[in-house]
């Protein structure tokens, strides 16, 4: 990751309690939650997410866990922040800093309209995406922000946002069907994460492309790829009206995206997503399993992050067929389930309310074909 | 506005006083570290601080005035419960 400035002993001390905090959660009160849930439904289990809710809510200890995760993300990016606040000129010429030789090209648009979904809130910045205050849009420091911030949520702060989680976008980018992907869309990236796993994975692609809203993410986006040495093409867009040709791309993907628009939005994306892909191309994402694939323990506790983590349309996606989406936009042949990976060397992944061990269905994979001719 | 806010328990006062809590908490322990830090650096400097401390901790004399400490700072706690 880009250099970031160093941390006092009191910013370090409290991103550790913060983190210590979130792992506590998820492996004392969490599993607790769950067993005194179990010992209650007996033999009579229930059998909708809302029922199974309805009595894991009515725990006290429940309802500790849910303020603690809830707190723990407020508390996690005003400490991110106040531990760059005193930084801002010299990030910001970081930021500014264009390398001498760069591998790959940023491409911003000054005028770009931000759609309503994106930019507003209505409960006082509180239902901002992640609670992270601006969202992704209006803090020019928000890449920095998420690199410690966001690696909190992870539970790996001292990592960084962009160094985690290790091997599993990787294994995303190079579990796509054997074939000749020269050009590649990564459709909301944010960071860049994902985008940077796909040239890792295909390192003689003609162009890889990240599109995104934010012009601060895009930027720091653009600056972890030129560190890392990886040519990728950061623009800003809007991924519901592109300015790329038709079939100009062999393969689209989406990270942790799909559940960040409404349902409506995700069509439109769909939609100009199959427009610009070749006949024959393919399209994946990875996002977080729908509730159809949980327990319904398991999905009622994922749903925290609907109303607990500022996550607006994570109902609407998670309750949603995102198959039959892709079908309705023509794409064929759509598969979803797990990504299967190996493990990685942290359990602390963003994968919970849902309890801390390590789950395979916690990253999973949606992915389709547009037909041939 | 406030009565918007995301609240885990039925009354949002509770999370609020949680909020509390856990930010006291991320005090205690930032200052914890610290102290640790700094018996460590005057280790380092040749002064043997934490076994002081455990001297002067165990003196059976200091009890009487650390309790009188303790009862000023109670008062001070909890002291608006009663009010």
């Amino acid at each position: 990751m880009p250099p970031l400035p160093p941390v006092t002993q009191q910013q370090a001390a409290r991103f550790d309690y913060l983190e210590g905090l979130r792992l506590y959660n998820y492996t004392r009160h969490i599993p607790e939650v769950l067993e005194r849930y179990e010992a209650t439904v007996g033999s009579r289990r229930p059998r909708t997410m809302a029922t199974a809710g309805k009595r894991i809510k009515a725990q006290t200890l429940y309802q500790f866990a849910a303020a603690i995760q809830h707190q723990a993300q407020v508390m996690g990016w005003a400490s991110a922040a106040e531990s760059l606040a005193d930084h801002g000129d010299e990030l910001d010429a970081l930021l500014a800093k264009v390398p001498k030789k760069p591998k790959g090209r940023l491409v911003l648009d000054e005028v770009l309209p931000l759609p309503g979904y994106y930019t507003e809130n209505d409960s006082a910045g509180l239902d901002d995406i992640h609670l992270a205050p601006g969202g992704y849009w209006r803090e020019s420091l928000v890449g920095p922000i998420y690199e410690r911030g966001g690696a909190l949520y992870r539970t790996a702060w001292r990592l960084g946002y962009s160094a985690s989680p290790p091997g599993a976008l990787v294994a995303f980018a190079a579990g796509a069907p054997s074939g000749d992907y020269k050009r590649i869309l990564d459709l909301g990236c944010s960071f860049g994460g994902n985008t940077m796993s796909f040239r890792v994975a295909y390192p003689d692609a003609d162009e890889i492309v990240g599109i995104d809203l934010s012009a601060p993410a895009l930027r720091w986006a653009h600056l972890s790829a030129e560190e890392r040495g990886l040519a990728i093409t950061y623009q800003q867009g809007d991924a519901t009206e592109m300015a790329h040709e038709d079939s100009s791309f062999d393969m689209v993907t989406g990270f942790l995206f799909a559940h960040e628009v409404t349902s409506v939005v995700l069509d439109q994306v769909l939609g100009e997503a199959f427009r610009v892909l070749r006949p024959g191309g393919h399209i994946r994402f990875l996002d977080v399993p729908p509730y159809s694939a949980l327990e319904p323990e398991a999905a009622f506790l994922q749903s925290f992050d609907n109303d607990g983590n500022g996550e607006k349309f994570w109902n609407e996606f998670l309750l949603s067929d995102f198959k039959a989406a892709l079908e309705r936009a023509g794409f064929v042949d759509a598969v979803d389930g797990p990504l299967d990976y190996d493990q990685p060397g942290f359990t602390g992944t963003a994968a919970l309310m849902r309890t801390a061990e390590f789950r395979e269905e916690n990253r999973w994979c949606t992915s389709a074909d547009k037909p041939e001719g | 506005m406030a009565d918007e806010r995301y609240h885990a328990f039925e009354d949002p006062a509770l999370d609020q006083l949680l909020g509390i809590t856990l930010a006291l908490g991320a005090e205690v322990w930032s200052l914890r570290d610290r102290l640790t830090l700094l018996e460590q650096a005057l280790a380092q400097s040749g002064t043997d601080v934490s076994g002081l401390i455990e001297e002067l901790a165990s003196d059976p004399d200091r009890a009487a005035a650390v309790a009188a400490d303790r009862d000023t700072f109670l008062e001070r706690f909890l002291g608006p419960l009663i009010e």
